[in-house]
């Protein structure tokens, strides 16, 4: 197997932006499509009214919102987890926090979206920022969906800045590599850069700085959409551990995705060197971790709703348990905890391919979690008389579909003009090895204290 | 041009030895393998967090004051309610002093590093940089020393010195 020099390290990295494979191509003609037909809809929408949807008293959120919750969930996957990762300096981390950052970023972007599509009158849409009225009547900071706008832009400006400032040196690194009008753009977007001990003390300072305000934003943006829930007063959403209980879902889900995403990047550009099974298996292991985080949070919910036995939280209960949506209950626990909890407890079973797999379980398994927190309680508010079952249309699928679809053709996007694994901090990774390898071989203290275990 | 970081260093503690002055002297790389000890070239200690800090104070005194004074511009009948409950204004105060934070990081880390400095870079930087090696630069005041040391760059092992 050829050493991972620096040349080689620059010649893989960089290969998904100097060759562009039929792949590429095919990813982005389907998921443009998908797209093209998503925006069909959404002008349908627009055109004909948001009852196209399928929207009725009393399920006036439906698809829309559920999808909110699911990506901004999503995007905990990449800020949130890099910046635990810097912080508690795991240096595993290395070839995964780009991955993961741009996750987030586009995330977000597809998550914030739903809001402005859920409107109807979409082009309304600067309404949901702060700023008066012809009367003088600023919006209401009272409300959850004000604390939604503040916290989304907090997160989706801080993880915009938190994935530019290292990616800089790699894109100093494309401008080196490249010629022409490419050149030019990598030059202007990286600023100049040199790579002098002041720049790189500099940026690293930055980062672990804002890897420390990064933490509490992300933890607070899926907290406050709990909140635009759990501050209703309808039946299993006017709780307390909504909190936390969105939190824990949002990072659980996000792991999911990341995995998924480095399994496919892994094996689309052939990056076995850099993202390694030991990279898969520590995340199945965090992956592990939340898994049992989350059926405690979801067992925690429906016990004290089941044992109060009261009748509004009730039937919500029974229409989960064993109503029209159980199955999609029991879908959402076989795929979140029954099948991945055993799975990745065993060290054997933790492969590549079997974490992937069970990473998308975990993906489904959070959408239906999210669609069982929205949909049955809006459909049995406290007053029976107003009960109701719910149906979609294509306009609403459409567009939750055209979502997927947007996302992949941004990250694939993203892997064609910007590094996927962040080059310079593999190879400060790699130098790190090797001198802690010398530095062990070297003292003799080292020798001695292990000479024991041998 | 140095093969590694140890090459460059003893470069230039030789420079500075034989009188180079700190602030003349650059170092680059293309990853920060430099970093952990002592800095060699001149360089402040770095503010970013302190004006990240204020930044943060700021940006919930801003957050503060938009929710206040915004809330009195018009007079709300709310049947006793708050207009500003502390609890709610300080999600939104909390929020902005995260942006405020996040942006002073942001000013002063470029600021700091001297960017955007598209200039800088079509000066003494070198594009082999790019697949390893550490440059050591600096500025002679005259052609004696210039030519001290580029023999002494030359004897810790420079390329192209």
């Amino acid at each position: 197997m050829e050493r991972l020099t620096n040349e080689r390290i620059n010649r893989d990295l960089l290969a998904p932006l100097l060759k562009t494979g039929w792949r590429f191509y095919a990813v982005v003609l389907v998921s443009g499509a998908v797209v093209a037909w998503a925006l069909f809809a959404w002008g349908w929408q627009l055109v004909h009214g948001i009852g196209v949807t399928g929207k009725r008293r009393p399920e006036f959120w439906s698809l829309y919102i559920t999808n909110f919750v699911f990506w901004i969930g999503i995007s905990h996957a990449g800020t949130l987890i890099s910046a635990i990762l810097r912080v508690t300096g795991a240096e595993w981390r290395r070839p995964v926090t780009r991955c993961a950052e741009a996750i987030t970023v586009f995330a977000l972007l597809v998550g914030s979206m739903f809001p402005i599509i859920h409107m109807g009158r979409s082009w309304l849409f600067f309404w949901l920022a702060p700023y008066p009225n012809w009367r003088w009547l600023w919006p209401n900071y009272r409300s959850p969906l004000m604390w939604d706008f503040f916290a989304i832009n907090a997160y989706l400006i801080g993880s915009l800045i938190y994935l530019y400032l290292p990616l800089i040196p790699d894109l100093a690194l494309v401008r080196d590599k490249t010629t022409g009008l490419r050149r030019r753009l990598y030059a202007a977007l990286s600023l100049g850069w040199r790579g002098t001990e002041a720049q790189w003390h500099r940026l690293e300072k930055a980062v672990s700085v804002m890897a420390i305000i990064i933490i509490p934003v992300a933890v607070s943006v899926h907290t406050i959409v709990s909140w635009d829930f759990a501050m209703t007063l309808n039946p299993m959403w006017n709780s307390t551990i909504f909190g936390p209980y969105f939190v824990v879902g949002a990072i659980f889900s996000g792991i999911a995705a990341l995995i998924l995403a480095m399994a496919v990047l892994r094996r689309a550009f052939q990056l076995e060197a850099y993202l390694r099974p030991r990279h898969f298996n520590s995340l199945a292991l965090l992956l592990l971790v939340m898994s049992l985080f989350w059926f405690y949070f979801t067992f925690a919910e429906y016990l004290t709703v089941w044992y109060a036995n009261e009748p509004a939280e009730m039937a919500v209960f029974w229409s989960k348990v064993r109503g029209p949506y159980s199955p999609l209950f029991y879908a959402m626990v076989l795929c979140c905890f029954v099948i991945p909890a055993p799975v990745l407890a065993f060290k054997r079973l933790r492969t590549v391919p079997v974490v992937a797999f069970v990473s998308a379980l975990v993906v489904v398994g959070m959408w239906l979690e999210r669609f069982l927190i929205v949909i049955p309680t809006l459909g049995h508010p406290r007053l029976p008389f107003n009960w109701r079952g719910y149906s979609t249309t294509w306009v609403e699928l459409s567009i939750m579909v055209g979502t997927f679809a947007y996302f992949t053709l941004l990250y694939a996007l993203f892997t064609k003009l910007f590094p996927i694994v962040a080059v310079w901090e593999f190879k400060e990774g790699r130098h790190k090895e090797i001198s802690d390898l010398k530095f062990e071989i070297s003292d003799p203290d080292y020798e001695r204290a292990h000479s024991s275990h041998v | 041009m140095f093969e590694d970081a140890g090459g460059a260093r003893r470069a230039v503690r030789e420079l500075l030895a034989a009188g180079a002055d700190r602030a003349a002297v650059t170092i680059m790389s293309g990853e920060p393998h430099l970093e952990g000890g002592e800095p060699l070239t001149e360089m402040r200690r770095t503010r970013i967090p302190y004006f990240s800090l204020a930044g943060g104070t700021l940006g919930a005194a801003a957050g503060f004051a938009l929710v206040y004074l915004t809330s009195h511009a018009y007079p709300v009948v709310t049947g006793g309610m708050p207009l500003v409950p502390p609890l709610t204004t300080g999600i939104v105060m909390y929020e902005t002093a995260a942006m405020g934070a996040i942006f002073a990081a942001l000013g002063r880390t470029l600021w700091e590093a001297r960017l955007p400095g598209w200039r800088a870079a079509r000066g003494d930087y070198d594009a082999a940089l790019s697949d390893g090696g550490v440059l050591v630069s600096l500025r002679a005041p005259s052609a004696e020393e210039a030519a001290l040391w580029e023999q002494i760059l030359a004897d810790a092992g420079g390329r192209d010195a």
